[in-house]
């Protein structure tokens, strides 16, 4: 009798055991962290090239801006050459190396090696005066490239904002 | 004790033998049936089952049939995904591993005398039992999903593979974190009234639900009428040429036999431009060009008069299909007419408004100054009639929600069952607050657009989406690595470099195919990688698998292998001494 008790009970055991964890679906409560969201007027677009996101904002008359995020592993060309490239954007001859700093500002919440720099000209692209406020910040094995471009007014007065979301614009 | 029926029958080496043939029919079975079914739905309804259903096993045997060269109807994915509650008709998984363990606990039990002879023996049974039971265990709590990164992509979640879930989240005090209520897909079905203390007052009711749909504006669907029409139209088209054909190859064969230079060189020319235009998407014009010169040859082959009923051009079949194409080409041109007359009004258009919009349209070619004719007024009459119809037929009537807003229809889509199907499924529900009804709701798996679902004085966020496992550490991609053999296509080397970061390291980890990476109870294998459209490698998959019972397969096998190892010892040793007394006698 005992063999058979035990023979119940394994069975039992079993059968218990995989109905009680069988995957029923169940409504599960959790806590996770706050997902940051950008500003509420920016709206999504489509990213271009090797950006990894694109937000625009237009207001009426005043003119419209685009605002990017670009991520390359390394150095992503450098800060000259970057910096190089944007001034060519809007129309703005390169400079040198040693010009460079003078132009660049820190960017402390994205740490110690981002930098900020302002610009303005007349774009390439549309033949209209606008103005471009970059951001390169490396980190570890990759560099991240932020661009609020756009009229001149708007990117004024959406600067602020911009530079609150980097921190969180992963 | 031994001579108890349930004794003998549990300690039986008969079961034994049984229940490894049943093992081997059930693994051939659910290999069968994953073609039909797809991989994890034949794992599940096979393997961990404790009875195979009908329609599971159904599927394994028309599979089976088609191997032996019988031919039958399919089951469907509807048949394959309708609601459980089928009849068992033959032992699952769970069923005959749960009986072998039995089986083996039973005859170890009863046969177990302790001596150092068999302690090996015994032991890898021991090892044995320890993998089945572990097996059983880990089918229940193993669970698989998918990270999904680009470069600089940062993550801490894995998602599903298949399963989804109806997301409401609320904002705790201070902000920085969300409490998260994750109603699964699965009981998401129609009628069904969910109710959780953590969604306090709010009660969701579910009107409809999609395994597979796609959200469609009043525009697109339009345009989908369009497409159908001209798939139609297509299959007629691809109709006569058929019939085309077999009319070449019937004067093919009738030149064999009474030979003609001129004719067949006549011929070739014909069949020249017939297979230049099949290849084509030709117009009506071309068709009915293409046709004539078919008909012409005919008439030269087999010296027929111009009003000849055998001649291509004056079969009624043939005529009948004409007709039909050039009707289909009508529906799409008075589609695509009726989306240009009513260009930016049917943005975010009720049921009301899109048949009202038609109607108006229906009328508009009625009133044309100078008349639009019979035959224009009599194909916009049908065109209004079947998109009326359509519209009925896919409107998701929602009344609040910027999904529900924008995409007012649902086309169902076909369900995917392989594994590398991603169904799209979609829910509408209403949202009811302290008994006070608030609105229609539509989410999509299909859009990663958060909603605001408003409530009293609460604001809750709300989506559908693949279910997500969150992580207590961060993984951000920093490159990617896809290598193939030189000339080939074939992978020598994927490589994801990663930053695994959280409280206590950060540390750059290379996962490869058969290195994965280890922590916190989860395994990240080097999955898949993705290109995008100028074949750069943009994507890493990687597979993340959390197991907490993976020790007992390795406890498992070190017992078999040390049980084995003693008892081959003790025979070699004993062996041996036997040898050397032998010698010394």
């Amino acid at each position: 009798m005992t063999l058979n008790r035990i023979i119940m009970g394994v069975f039992g055991g079993v059968g218990i055991y995989l109905t009680a964890c069988s995957d029923a679906p169940q409504i599960e409560v959790y806590t996770i962290p706050a997902e940051p969201a950008p500003p509420e007027s920016w709206d999504l677009a489509t990213p271009f090239g090797p950006e990894k996101a694109r937000y625009t904002i237009s207001e009426g008359l005043i003119g419209s801006v685009n605002i990017s995020m670009t991520v390359l592993q390394g150095d992503g060309g450098g800060m000259l050459e970057n910096v190089n490239r944007w001034r060519g954007q809007l129309g703005l001859e390169p400079v040198e190396g040693k010009d460079l700093e003078k132009m660049l500002k820190p960017v402390e919440a994205l740490g110690g090696e981002a930098r900020l720099v302002n610009l303005t000209g007349t774009s390439k692209r549309s033949q209209l005066e606008e103005r471009l406020v970059g951001v390169i910040a490396p980190q570890g094995e990759l560099t991240w490239f932020y661009k609020l471009m756009g009229t001149p007014d708007l990117v004024e007065k959406s600067q602020e904002g911009f530079l609150g979301y980097l921190p969180n614009w992963r | 004790m031994n001579n108890h029926p349930l004794t003998k029958l549990f300690t039986s080496l008969w079961l034994t033998v049984g229940l490894l043939l049943f093992s081997l029919v059930i693994i051939f079975l659910g290999t069968m049936a994953q073609e039909p079914m797809g991989l994890n739905i034949a794992v599940d309804r096979f393997f961990k089952s404790w009875l195979v259903d009908s329609v599971a096993f159904k599927a394994a045997c028309i599979k089976t049939l088609e191997l032996l060269g019988v031919q039958m109807a399919p089951v469907t994915p509807d048949e394959v995904l309708q609601e459980y509650g089928f009849l068992g008709v033959f032992p699952g998984g769970y069923l005959v591993g749960t009986l072998l363990l039995i089986n083996l606990v039973a005859a170890y039990i009863q046969r177990f005398k302790w001596s150092a002879q068999k302690a090996g023996v015994y032991m890898s049974h021991i090892g044995i039992i320890t993998l089945l039971l572990g097996q059983i265990i880990t089918d229940v709590l193993q669970v698989e999903s998918f990270v999904h990164l680009e470069r600089g992509d940062r993550r801490n979640y894995s998602v599903s593979f298949d399963d989804n879930e109806l997301i409401f989240m609320l904002p705790l005090e201070g902000g920085t974190s969300n409490r998260v209520v994750s109603i699964p897909e699965g009981i998401l079905k129609k009628d069904s009234v969910i109710k959780h203390p953590e969604l306090e007052d709010l009660e969701i009711k579910v009107i409809r639900h999609w395994a597979n749909a796609k959200p469609l504006t009043a525009e697109q669907l339009v345009k989908l009428d369009q497409e159908e029409q001209g798939k139609s139209q297509k299959q007629v088209v691809d109709q006569t040429f058929e019939v085309m054909n077999t009319r070449i190859t019937s004067m093919e064969e009738y030149l064999k036999n009474n030979p003609n230079a001129e004719h067949r060189s006549n011929l070739t020319r014909v069949k020249g431009r017939f297979f230049e235009a099949q290849s084509q998407n030709i117009e009506l014009r071309e068709l009915a060009d293409v046709l004539g010169l078919v008909g012409e040859m005919e008439m030269q082959v087999y010296g027929l008069k111009e009003d000849d009923k055998k001649i291509v051009f004056n079969d009624a079949s043939v005529r009948g299909l004409i007709i039909k194409i050039r009707s289909f080409e009508d529906q799409q041109t008075i589609a695509g007419l009726f989306n240009n007359a009513t260009q930016g009004m049917l943005r975010g258009c009720k049921l009301a408004e899109f048949d009202s919009n038609a109607t108006d349209f229906a009328q508009k070619i009625k009133d044309f100054p100078g008349g639009a004719g019979g035959k224009i007024e009599e194909n916009t009459g049908k065109f209004v009639k079947r998109i009326r119809s359509k519209a009925k037929l896919y409107y998701a009537d929602t009344t609040k929600g910027g999904l529900g807003d924008h995409f007012r229809f649902m086309q169902p889509l076909q369900i995917g069952l392989s594994q590398n199907d991603r169904n799209l499924p979609a829910v509408v529900f209403e949202v009811i607050h302290k008994g006070k009804w608030i609105g229609t709701y539509l989410a999509s798996c299909s859009s990663e657009f958060v909603q605001t679902v408003e409530a009293g004085d609460q604001s809750w966020k709300m989506i559908l989406r693949p279910k997500r496992h969150y992580m207590d550490f961060d993984l951000t991609l920093v490159d990617l690595k896809w290598e193939k053999y030189s000339g080939t296509e074939i992978p020598k080397n994927f490589q994801s470099r990663m930053v695994v970061e959280d409280s206590e390291e950060s540390r750059l980890v290379d996962v490869k195919m058969n290195e994965p990476l280890r922590k916190n109870g989860q395994t990240f294998y080097q999955y898949q990688m993705n290109e995008n459209q100028i074949g750069e490698t943009v994507q890493t998959v990687l597979q993340v698998v959390r197991n907490p019972n993976w020790i007992t397969a390795y406890v498992g096998c070190v017992i078999v292998s040390l049980g084995l190892l003693y008892q081959f010892l003790y025979h070699l040793l004993g062996f041996s001494r036997k040898r050397r007394q032998k010698a010394e006698a």
